[in-house]
């Protein structure tokens, strides 16, 4: 299978976080675990909804994702924004506005 | 301005403190978020691609310099410097935390402004010409009917759960700058054979998967009559819009499905049961909220200024940005100001923190302390004098504001895309800056002249491409951007949908095929021919071959 990681949003920021080796949430992607089988995704998948109720998170998913030189990666547009910020930069060039 | 009664205040501050309670609970568990999701929403919180997303409304697109201040202040305090302004007049703000929203809405309600109703199955902020009040070709200020359509809606227990979304449109002039044809419901301000003023009420119009132009049920409707008849309209939609299929619940689908004439008929008939109820307005009711939009204390001048003209003939920069920006006002010597937030480059409708504070500085210096937000996602300064616009221009240019393209090719209407949204496909506001930033350079706007260049990220179609000369559509083709070009769309009282022209180009194309279509524009126009125009003239082939070569 293609291999998936965990992502939600924080609650209390909305601030995109990815489920790490260690159960925690992390804004980094490069924390995230990269699950290899369908058994190791709804372990995950199970830890995010144990999450859910407890408040941490909101909106849990899996989304597919490639493992890089730089840690997981996404494999869609979306997710890349969604892990590395707009693709934009934000606030006027001009300094002082 | 109008400004809150007693009754606006409670409400607003009560709603303040309910949806603080909200989110304590929900923070502490009492609430899960699928209870907590709705009541969010109907506080216009939306959980975007990042993060949360505070909508904030602006009711007619009508602000003061005070009203801007708070809203500079909350980008500086709650969120990352700058908000977003809307196509429906509203401000978006990208980055809140959960926790500082009922603080943030606190600080808004201290300058009478709120977030109830922008979001949800609920009828929405109710948007007007922006140029209401001062347009020369204006009949009456919308914002009149406007203001008396808020008092209705809001929190109208009836009309809590529709099946869908529901936006008003209100214009007072002959040019249709509020884009009413493409509203739920749009409401024209015109003289009746006999000289009586009333409405034109048009209904069904949208954008999204469905484009359709709102049809006239009443040519013209009393303005005694105007809240009983929507009340009459959104009833019939309320009883028989789908609510089965998302896709199918707006009333443009029910329109179409009884048609025009059954949907008149219905209305008409839930009409003549309320028509002399609750919701007629009597005249001095009319007249009450009508005193808080009078206009403000001009000077009485002679006709243009001198020194205007003069400084116009010496400072070619100037000259231009008024060619391009500023229009005529129903004042002798005074004028309207456009303020493109469309700078080459610039992501469309974003101002930051110190902008917003100029602006506010200039309103109540300049402008009888008002500012007005445009569908295009520009802002207006709406009664200045000729002879301030210079000293204007300088403040504008000195904090990157003084980019002259009102309804120029670059004065782009891009939604926020895939940048911020969770329902995009692609990227919006990076293709706007492409574009824009490549027309700029081509130094071929001005002889392109006037031109609706818009783009969605998605079909939902925030960005009106489906109302655009050249409109853009980005699309997923397996999990890669491409983007769909449609020409001919217009939404003034020339209304029209755009056609689709052909196969989508991707990311790196897209700006290329812009500039193919502008080039066989430019080539085949007449003198003078507006893009529209040409396109009615001309046909779909010319384009087509311009970007597919020929068949």
């Amino acid at each position: 299978m293609t291999a998936e990681i965990v992502t939600a949003n924080r609650l209390i920021d909305g601030a995109v976080v990815y489920l790490t080796d260690e159960g925690a949430w992390s804004e980094a992607i490069a924390d995230a675990r990269l699950s290899e089988t369908g058994a190791e995704t709804a372990s995950l998948l199970d830890t995010a909804a144990r999450d859910l109720a407890d408040r941490k998170i909101v909106g849990p998913y899996a989304m597919k994702a490639e493992d890089s030189a730089l840690g997981p990666w996404p494999l869609s547009q979306r997710e890349r924004i969604r892990a590395a910020g707009p693709t934009i930069a934000f606030g006027c060039p001009r300094a002082g506005f | 301005m109008y400004r809150y009664d007693e009754f606006d205040h409670t409400l607003v501050r009560e709603r303040v403190d309910q949806f603080r309670d909200q989110v304590a609970r929900r923070v502490a568990g009492d609430l899960s978020e699928d209870e907590f999701r709705p009541l969010r929403l109907a506080n216009g919180l939306y959980l975007q691609l990042h993060a949360y997303m505070l909508r904030v409304a602006i009711p007619y697109g009508t602000l003061s310099g005070r009203q801007m201040r708070k809203l500079a202040d909350i980008a500086r305090r709650y969120d990352r410097g700058y908000g977003h302004f809307t196509t429906r007049q509203n401000i978006q703000f990208n980055w809140p935390s959960l926790t500082d929203v009922p603080d943030i809405l606190a600080e808004l309600a201290t300058v009478e402004m709120h977030a109830i109703q922008t979001s949800g199955n609920v009828i929405r902020n109710t948007t007007a010409d922006p140029y209401a009040g001062v347009a020369q070709d204006e009949l009456e200020d919308p914002r009149i009917y406007a203001e008396l359509i808020r008092r209705w809606s809001t929190f109208h227990p009836e009309f809590s759960f529709l099946p869908r979304k529901f936006k008003i449109a209100v214009t007072g002039a002959a040019d249709d700058r509020a884009a009413t044809t493409f509203h739920d419901i749009g409401l024209r301000l015109h003289r009746n054979a006999a000289g009586e003023r009333g409405f034109e009420v048009l209904v069904g119009g949208g954008q999204g998967r469905t484009p359709v132009i709102a049809k006239t049920v009443r040519g013209f409707l009393p303005k005694r009559d105007l809240l009983s008849y929507l009340e009459a309209i959104l009833r019939v939609y309320n009883l028989l819009g789908r609510r089965d299929n998302i896709y199918k619940a707006r009333i443009k689908i029910l329109v179409d499905s009884t048609g025009v004439e059954t949907f008149a008929g219905l209305v008409e008939r839930e009409f003549d049961e309320i028509r002399d109820g609750a919701l007629v307005l009597p005249p001095e009711e009319i007249e009450r909220i009508r005193a808080c939009f009078a206009p403000p204390a001009y000077d009485l001048l002679p006709g243009d200024d001198a020194e205007f003209l003069t400084a116009r003939r010496a400072d070619r920069a100037f000259d231009y940005w008024c060619q391009t920006n500023v229009r005529p006002h129903r004042q002798p010597g005074y004028a309207i100001a456009d303020i493109s937030l469309k700078p080459p480059g610039g992501i469309p409708g974003d101002a930051t923190a110190g902008q917003m504070d100029l602006l506010a500085d200039l309103a109540e210096r300049f402008s009888f302390d008002e500012l007005r937000i445009t569908y295009k996602q520009n802002v207006v300064l709406p009664h200045v004098r000729q002879a301030d616009l210079q000293e204007i221009w300088r403040d504008l240019d000195a904090a990157g504001l003084a980019t002259a393209n009102a309804d120029l090719a670059t004065d782009i209407i891009a939604c926020p895309g895939l940048d911020y949204c969770n329902l995009a496909n692609a990227r919006s506001i990076p293709v706007a800056q492409k574009i824009g930033t490549r027309l700029t350079e081509s130094g071929r706007l001005n002889d392109i002249g006037r031109l609706r260049l818009n783009i969605s990220g998605c079909i939902n179609a925030c960005g009106h491409h489906h109302a655009a000369d050249i409109g853009i559509l980005g699309v997923d083709r397996k999990g890669e951007e491409f983007y769909q070009i449609t020409l001919g769309g217009s939404p003034e009282t020339d209304a029209a949908i755009g056609e689709v022209i052909g196969p989508s180009f991707s990311y790196a194309d897209i700006d290329g095929a812009v500039e193919r279509i502008l080039d066989t524009y430019l080539s085949l126009r007449r003198d003078g021919e507006a893009f529209g125009d040409t396109w009615r003239r001309i046909g779909s082939r010319p384009f087509k071959e311009a970007l597919y070569g020929a068949a």
